[in-house]
């Protein structure tokens, strides 16, 4: 079989590693009861693999209750999840110029609550301004901010400890989306006075899709904050069934239905694999090929780089000279390149780059892309441009 | 020593509160409750042995690991 080549690794990593596949075997074939409902030995096999989940992810994000991570599908879910329980209703919101449409939308639709919105805007390589923009956007009801850590679309990098400390200073609550960056940068909450952190586990943690989870810093265990809260999801979930109202402590505050053991169990295969490798040689290898990528294409006249002067990152973004973003990917498919093309569901993103109306083409490198791969990817684009 | 059960809010405080008290060399392990056995209906209990129940649920306690009730 012909060598596929995946390049789209920011919108869901691809292949795993064999530890992820193999958990989900074992997982399907050994253990698989519902968690949290019965008392057998599968149930409760079942609720330690998740709990183990809870713990891995605790430590790697820097909280110390385990019990403050809730897993969702996806990073949508969980910043849903946590814009609603976090925001005062009918107060004002701040967001970046960066933001995925989970982040954009999801804000917009807070207006039927009566609260409001505005946008920062990011300075590409320049902190300093972008900070001073999201302080200029800051009024005496803005009650949360919420930004990406890493751009979706490129390498555009947010400086989310700073801006925590902003936020902590003036007793805003700050959520982070940390779709693109999980797994590749080092995230504390309790460092960079994030409120919660949203991530998917299906991209740089390298679990299965189905996979995604919001952090909840320590201090919202306390009954106190979570009885203001309306929960997201109703349903069962195994606690306190006699009562009407969901439970007033996390995660089933915000936890309803079955949760996927299987790929939770994979996830947590996911998250060892990310730690065994470490963030710095993870953090090499995707800089390593971005440099490389950036080098060829930097060389090919009619191909524009979106934000050339950035650090590399796990992601370029171009367009070629002539072509829609579509065509170009269209191409590459030919040659079982895989990239992703058009608006990567970021419009904002997209206008800041002025490429709102012809997309971009974005390739995304996970650890298991190879310098060889980027030659393919190269001589497959010259044969286009 | 008898053997005696605490209530925990759900699954998780009880998978939480097991792995402590076994830190601790207190030897515990997870049962379902009977929706009778507590006032809110289905949840999770550790039943514990060779130690006298007040002093775990209050290593417990100190741990911030909140238990709902002492069912026996």
């Amino acid at each position: 079989m012909k060598h596929l080549i995946y390049f789209d690794n920011a919108a869901t990593t691809f292949p795993k590693p064999i530890s992820v596949v193999r958990a989900v075997e074992h997982c399907m074939e050994d253990y698989c009861g519902n968690p949290g409902r019965s008392g057998h030995r599968l149930s409760l096999e079942a609720s330690r693999k998740i709990y183990d989940c809870r713990e891995l992810l605790s430590d790697m994000f820097g909280i110390s209750s385990p019990t403050n991570i809730v897993f969702t599908m996806n990073t949508t879910y969980a910043l849903n999840i946590a814009i609603n329980a976090l925001l005062t209703k009918g107060s004002h919101i701040l967001i970046s110029d960066l933001e995925h449409n989970s982040v954009l939308r999801t804000v917009a639709s807070q207006k039927r609550n009566g609260s409001s919105y505005d946008i920062f805007k990011v300075y590409p390589g320049n902190d300093e301004a972008t900070l001073r923009s999201l302080k200029s956007k800051l009024r005496p009801d803005t009650s949360l901010v919420v930004c990406t850590h890493q751009s979706n679309i490129c390498g555009v990098r947010l400086p989310i400890e700073k801006i925590g400390k902003i936020c902590n200073a003036r007793r805003i609550r700050f959520i982070v989306d940390a779709a693109q960056s999980a797994g590749y940068h080092p995230i504390r909450l309790d460092r960079c006075h994030i409120d919660a952190v949203c991530c998917p586990g299906h991209k740089g943690l390298y679990g299965p899709q189905g996979t995604g989870f919001a952090v909840f810093s320590d201090k919202y265990s306390a009954p106190e904050f979570l009885n203001t809260t309306l929960p997201f999801l109703y349903g069962g979930n195994g606690v306190n069934s006699a009562d009407i109202e969901m439970p007033d402590f996390l995660p089933e505050r915000f936890e309803a239905g079955t949760l996927p053991t299987p790929a939770i169990a994979g996830l947590c295969e996911g998250i060892k694999f990310v730690n065994n490798q470490t963030y710095k040689k993870i953090a090499y290898h995707s800089n390593q090929l971005y440099q490389r990528a950036f080098d060829m294409l930097s060389s090919m006249k009619n191909v524009r780089i979106y934000y050339p002067f950035l650090l590399p990152s796990s992601t370029i973004l171009f367009n070629a000279d002539g072509y829609s973003s579509d065509y170009v990917a269209d191409h590459l498919n030919k040659y079982d390149i895989c990239v992703r093309s058009g608006l990567h569901c970021a419009p904002l993103a997209h206008k800041k780059l002025n490429t709102l109306k012809c997309g971009a083409v974005r390739v995304s490198y996970s650890f298991f892309n190879t310098q060889e791969e980027n030659e393919q990817f190269y001589r497959a684009l010259k044969s286009l441009i | 020593m008898s053997k005696s059960l605490i209530a925990l809010s759900s699954v998780n405080y009880a998978i939480k509160g097991e792995r402590y008290l076994k830190g601790k060399g207190i030897n515990c392990n997870i049962v379902k409750l009977q929706p009778t056995e507590t006032k809110k209906g289905c949840a999770y209990g550790l039943e514990i042995r060779n130690i006298d129940l007040s002093a775990a649920a209050a290593l417990l306690n100190n741990a911030g690991i909140p238990y709902s009730e002492i069912v026996r």
